[in-house]
């Protein structure tokens, strides 16, 4: 880095911020590892070091490993699944059709909305008797596509990924859009001038132009995969049962609702440990990235 | 001065400018004006947000503050139902040191959080022997923790009611008396199944409504006696009773309409006001539910306690937090809590009865005065509700929530029953602080 003269007025002006920060955020990390060692349970916090005894516990509760997998499966199929579908919207819109403002404006909507909000909405959409799909399926006589979506707990799941997929294709594509529109207008040019087919252009000009962006939405995306909360709360509370509890969900349960703030802490952590094992790796990329 | 002592003096004084920032702002908060200075303030929290609720509340607040002109009253409602926001500023607020002069509560063991932590401060002198002789044993019992009386109950509120419509009772001749136990209504849900209507409306999106219909049927087929092992933890492996229990519980679900899971507690009552389906189970609160949509009670739908002769009680009350900082004027608050006075002002606006046995009856409704008699009654047998978190351990609630709710869904009665006897042994029985006796 170099070096700047300005570098104290930067430091006076940033200390409030880093001040504030550095406890909000980075001492209450500390305290909360803390507390996953003690037996912090009921109101009033009890300090006892129990070593590992929560983890021992947790890896025993078989909640642990529902709310574990459905995050996986938030990874696995959330993920990509939005990345994909911002990926097309991106390369349709790019066709510099008429009107690409306005959809634009349309397929980015739903990720100005809140979680509340949208959850909510897919509450309605996916309501068994009453909801838009199955009155929509009832209407075109597909009676066999009906189903109990959110409640059932075979599927509910899936349908609570297909709603995430939906809320942040939106943002996948405004960055693809970007990185596209990005691309010098000579790659294209050659790449016509040699006789590239369209599919050819995308294939080899402009998708691997696309990796930086792609590793944005992607850290972007795994780490609200890890914080689906809300969405999850307002619309399942976690049920059928614990069939839709993720991580976040079971951890304000034991916190909140049972007063367990060790066990909750616990859960905390292996969180933290899983978006540190997302974001990690990126900061090192994108550090090693800035020296080159 | 060395470059990086330089930096070091920058940073010092950007942390002082933050600390005297910052004290600025905290300090004018907490400065009094002159005219608050002169009259003792009286700080409440409570949840009642909702429409009908806050109209109660404020009734209820102008009647004491006719008393007690020298107390100002800073009401602070935290929305969302049955406190769930409240607590964690509760928790945030006592963890702090400065909690409200008094707040709402369930009675029973929702209280037990703070009395474990010693944030509640015992009211015993506020307990007159008038107000003994006039609150039911029970209810008497949901306040008392370590024989000390904890907290005021300003209402009740009852859980195990079936609400019909009465059109399609009219329609099939189904006559509302002839149902007393749960089999007698179980006979009539098959009839109204066989004549192609829903039985039953359900809405446990937010799963207590199914925890409340478990609760219904422990004491429908098992008794008091029952209800009362299972809510003190004494229950073992492969109990027949509870397997009955979770049978009835699953008969209930198959009469319900099939998308219970989506559906909220609301939305089930308005498929009975829309006649999509002929009863619900749920508390009196259903009743201010129909009301405000404009049908009148015992004309246009009707109300039978399941099983009868069983009082599911629901309570809210006020209690003394042992930090507050104004404890002379929120003792005078519980005591005015205690009085019919308040009690009459507050339930008819609310939508539930009086707990003091000696409140007169005229502002009530014909179903609430229903409930009244039979909560006067020597016969009648009254147990804390389990979904409303007054007659177990949170934790365990809290678990028995998703058991049961998943049990709705699944309908595997044996994976139930394993689940609720591990919950019992890991929540219910470590956290255990009374000994019910309800017979």
């Amino acid at each position: 880095m170099r070096k700047s003269p300005d570098l104290p007025y930067i430091l006076l002006f940033l200390s409030p911020a880093l001040i504030l920060v550095g406890v909000f955020v980075y001492v209450a990390v500390l305290w909360n590892i803390y507390i996953s060692f003690t037996d912090w349970r009921g109101l009033l916090p009890s300090y006892r070091f129990v070593g590992l005894l929560q983890y021992r516990q947790l890896f025993h509760d078989p909640v642990f490993w529902t709310s574990l997998k459905n995050n996986i499966l938030l990874l696995l199929l959330f993920v990509p699944g939005s990345i994909l579908m911002g990926l097309l919207l991106a390369i349709m819109l790019d066709r510099r059709i008429r009107f690409e403002s306005g959809f634009r404006t349309i397929y980015a909507l739903p990720f100005a909305l809140s979680f509340v909000v949208t959850a909510t909405l897919w509450a309605w959409m996916y309501d068994p008797s009453s909801g838009v799909l199955n009155t929509l399926f009832g209407k075109l006589h597909l009676e066999f596509l009906k189903s109990r979506w959110i409640t059932d707990p075979k599927i509910a799941m899936y349908c609570i990924i297909i709603a995430l997929i939906w809320q942040f294709s939106g943002y996948t594509m405004i960055i693809y859009l970007a990185g596209i529109r990005s691309i010098p207008v000579d790659h294209y040019e050659a790449a016509v001038i040699d006789g590239a087919s369209t599919w050819q252009l995308y294939r080899y000009v402009v998708i691997p132009q696309l990796v930086k962006p792609t590793l944005s939405a992607f850290v972007v995306l795994m780490v609200f995969s890890l914080k689906a909360f809300d969405f999850i709360w307002v619309l399942t509370r976690g049920g059928p049962g614990t069939s839709t509890f993720i991580l976040a969900v079971q951890m304000y349960k034991e916190t909140f609702a049972k007063t367990n703030f060790a066990y909750g802490a616990a859960i905390a952590t292996i969180l933290l440990l899983m978006a540190l094992a997302v974001v990690l790796p990126y900061l090192y990329w994108s550090y090693r990235g800035e020296e080159e | 001065m060395s470059k990086r002592r330089q930096l070091f003096v920058y940073l010092i004084i950007g942390i002082l400018a933050t600390a005297v920032v910052s004290g600025c702002i905290s300090q004018k908060e907490t400065t009094p004006t002159a005219t608050q200075a002169q009259k003792e303030v009286l700080e409440i929290y409570h949840w009642w947000t909702a429409g009908g609720e806050k109209e109660a509340f404020d009734a209820l607040a102008k009647k004491f503050q006719e008393k007690y002109p020298n107390i100002e009253i800073k009401a602070n409602p935290v929305s969302g139902g049955a406190g769930v926001n409240m607590k964690m500023i509760l928790q945030s607020l006592m963890l702090a040191g400065k909690p409200p002069d008094t707040f709402q509560v369930h009675a029973g063991y929702e209280m037990a959080r703070y009395i474990k932590a010693n944030q509640l401060s015992p009211i015993d002198d506020i307990w007159t022997d008038d107000m003994k002789k006039n609150y039911p044993d029970v209810i008497e019992q949901m306040v008392i923790f370590n024989n000390h009386y904890y907290a005021v109950p300003i209402n009740v509120h009852r859980a195990n009611v079936i609400w019909y419509n009465k059109k399609i009772f009219e329609k099939y001749g189904i006559d509302p008396a002839s149902i007393k136990t749960i089999d007698d209504l179980f006979a009539v849900a098959e009839k109204l199944k066989k004549n192609g209507v829903t039985p039953f409306a359900l809405g446990d999106r937010n799963k207590w409504p199914a925890t409340q219909v478990f609760e219904v049927m422990l004491v429908a087929v098992g008794g008091i006696d029952y209800y009362q092992k299972f809510i003190n933890g004494e229950i073992s492996d492969n109990d027949p009773t509870l397997k009955k229990v979770l049978e009835y519980f699953v008969k209930y679900i198959e009469y319900s309409n099939p998308d219970h899971a989506a559906k909220t507690w609301d939305e089930a009552c308005a498929m009975v006001y829309k006649g999509e389906a002929a009863m619900t189970l749920m508390g009196d609160w259903a009743n201010g539910y129909f009301k405000a949509k404009g049908w009148k009670p015992n004309v246009d739908y009707g109300a039978i306690p399941i099983p009868a002769g069983v009082y599911d009680l629901v309570i809210d009350t006020f209690v003394l937090p042992a930090k507050a900082a104004h404890p002379d004027a929120a003792k005078k608050w519980l005591s005015f809590i205690g009085t019919v006075e308040a009690q009459n002002t507050f339930n008819p606006i609310k939508g539930s009865i009086p707990p003091r046995m000696d409140a007169p009856a005229d502002p009530y409704d014909p179903i609430q005065k229903a409930f009244m008699k039979e909560l006067r009654s020597p016969d009648t047998k009254m147990i804390p509700s389990i979904a409303h978190g007054s007659a177990v351990p949170e934790a365990f609630a809290a678990d028995l929530n998703d058991i049961i709710s998943e049990l709705a869904t699944s309908k595997d009665v044996n994976k139930a029953m394993t689940e609720i006897i591990n919950a019992m042994k890991k929540d219910l029985i470590p956290n255990k602080i009374k000994e019910w006796k309800l017979s």
